[in-house]
């Protein structure tokens, strides 16, 4: 397994300004069918996401999200991506570019970038709800090259609180607002790295 | 004028605006990279650092700015496209260089930003690839872009050798900088495996270019090792991989629609080489009314039109 920064935009509307941004540090990033069926009975909604997860749900998020936006389980965030010896060169994409592309709806809003972390299997995982698949890596996705530059890493269901380190505002010329917010809930993913202390 | 085929029911505004928005947003670039860096700068290679910064800015320019670009060009905007790509100081400073008297001088660029940006001057016409005291260059009216070459470079730099050598044939045409390029491609193909160089049709397809040297009795050994007609299918299958991509990306018409599909809008390798074929009138040896894609009918006009 691999521990992984990555970066996810979200844009500012009537209904998601900056109180609300705030309180996605405690309430945790919710995927878009967490957040319409979030009264759902918790005993009802983990076998019903289960269902929802497979290879095919993945790649339609990925490669269709228009059928799926209001309902997917998952949660697209960036984490950049070099493209290696290209005829144009090496090419990079930060992971920044694609959370601000998305956050400002390309310059027509504000919005806000979250610095998550989250656990990314070697292998495709769909089906896994507590890990994250690396879409951007074309031996594992290929189907999904079409999304390949925005550096793609597919969460399911929630980003936890204590997986996001804070929130910074970015305005329509993606510059930062000022508006920051560090979560203190926020736990560092050194702390399951497998490095041991001697006893 | 060249339009690919449903970009038609794109918004002129929401175009423009999106345009305007890679554009502007190229001077806030180093602002934003240095807010979400995750590395923090080691003292002892401060400077290394610093050049390594300076280098993603630039990176990341040129990416949003060849994004603008090719918005432009596949939506009939070649005018409007050709005023800024005959410009590398737009990606180099992050505003046109006519803001500065002095021209944007002679500017030192890694392998991706030298490519990219000689490649739009030579498309705008402007300047030529020639060969300086430490290598490569590109000379345009506004200043001079020198190639960094390393022994790091070394694999980014022969993959992007046949681009190069379709930048030079497509710009002011330079014998020392064919000679150099050619000389590098015969090095390359001296080394075991050659990074599976000739499986790419970017470098099949200097094949193409092989009547060139023949009729211009040019002592160059590598075009001989390409047979014309591996130029001519190794085209093809550049014209195919295009018109595959653009169908791919039109199908997710939630993304298309709004401007987003993100995959390359213009294939600039097939583009360069197209540009450079009409312009040195080498194409005796395509088959007339060769039946192709809407997709691939798409890039020969618009290099057409740019030739």
């Amino acid at each position: 397994m691999v521990i992984q920064w990555c970066l996810k935009g979200i844009s500012e509307r009537p209904t998601f300004s900056d109180t609300e941004a705030g309180a996605l540090l405690h309430s945790g990033i919710k995927s878009n069918w967490l957040f319409n069926n979030s009264t759902m009975p918790i005993e009802l909604a983990i076998p019903t996401v289960q269902g929802l997860l497979g290879f095919s749900a993945l790649l339609m998020h990925v490669n269709n999200y228009a059928a799926v936006r209001t309902t997917s389980p998952y949660i697209s965030l960036s984490a950049g991506v070099v493209l290696p010896d290209t005829a144009l060169g090496s090419r990079k994409f930060p992971a920044w570019r694609s959370a601000i592309d998305f956050a400002t709806e390309w310059g027509r809003s504000s919005g806000y970038v979250y610095r998550v972390w989250t656990i990314v299997t070697p292998q495709p995982s769909p089906e896994i709800m507590n890990v994250s698949d690396e879409i951007r890596n074309l031996n594992l996705f290929d189907a999904a090259w079409k999304y390949q530059k925005q550096g793609e890493i597919t969460a399911k269901l929630v980003i936890p609180p204590a997986q996001i380190e804070y929130v910074v505002k970015v305005g329509p010329d993606r510059r930062p607002t000022g508006f920051r917010r560090d979560n203190t809930g926020f736990v560092k993913p050194e702390t399951i790295s497998n490095l041991l202390v001697e006893i | 004028m060249p339009r690919l085929f449903e970009t038609e029911e794109w918004n002129e505004n929401l175009l423009q605006e999106k345009v305007r928005y890679y554009l502007d947003t190229m001077r806030t670039v180093d602002e934003v990279t240095r807010e979400f860096r995750s590395r923090e700068p080691v003292r002892e290679f401060r400077r290394a650092d610093e050049l390594r910064f300076h280098d993603e800015v630039l990176d990341v320019r040129l990416e949003q700015f060849t994004e603008a670009i090719a918005l432009l060009l596949v939506s009939d905007h070649i005018e409007q496209a050709k005023s800024f790509f005959s410009d590398p100081g737009w990606v180099l400073n992050g505003f046109p260089t006519n803001h500065n008297p002095n021209g944007f001088g002679r500017v030192t660029v890694n392998v991706r930003q030298f490519v990219g940006l000689s490649m739009f001057a030579a498309l705008a016409k402007e300047g030529g690839m020639l060969v300086g005291e430490s290598g490569l260059e590109y000379a345009t009216s506004r200043g001079t872009l020198v190639l960094l070459r390393d022994r790091d470079t070394d694999r980014e730099f022969f993959a992007v050798l046949p681009t190069l050598f379709s930048v030079a044939m497509a710009s002011k045409l330079d014998g020392g900088a064919l000679y150099y390029l050619s000389g590098n491609i015969a090095e390359l193909l001296g080394q075991f495996g050659a990074f599976g160089f000739f499986d790419r049709p970017e470098a099949r397809l200097l094949g193409v270019y092989r009547t060139f040297f023949e009729s211009d009795s040019l002592d160059l050994k590598t075009p001989v090792l390409f047979g014309q007609f591996d130029g001519f299918i190794a085209l093809r299958e550049l014209e195919r991989r295009y018109t595959n991509r653009i169908r791919e990306m039109r199908s997710d018409r939630y993304h298309w629609i709004r401007m987003n599909a993100a995959g390359d809008l213009i294939d600039w390798a097939l583009l360069i080489a197209q540009v450079a074929m009409l312009r040195r009138d080498r194409l005796p040896f395509l088959p007339e009314n060769f039946p192709v894609s809407a997709e691939t009918q798409f890039s020969w006009d618009l290099a057409q039109a740019m030739a």
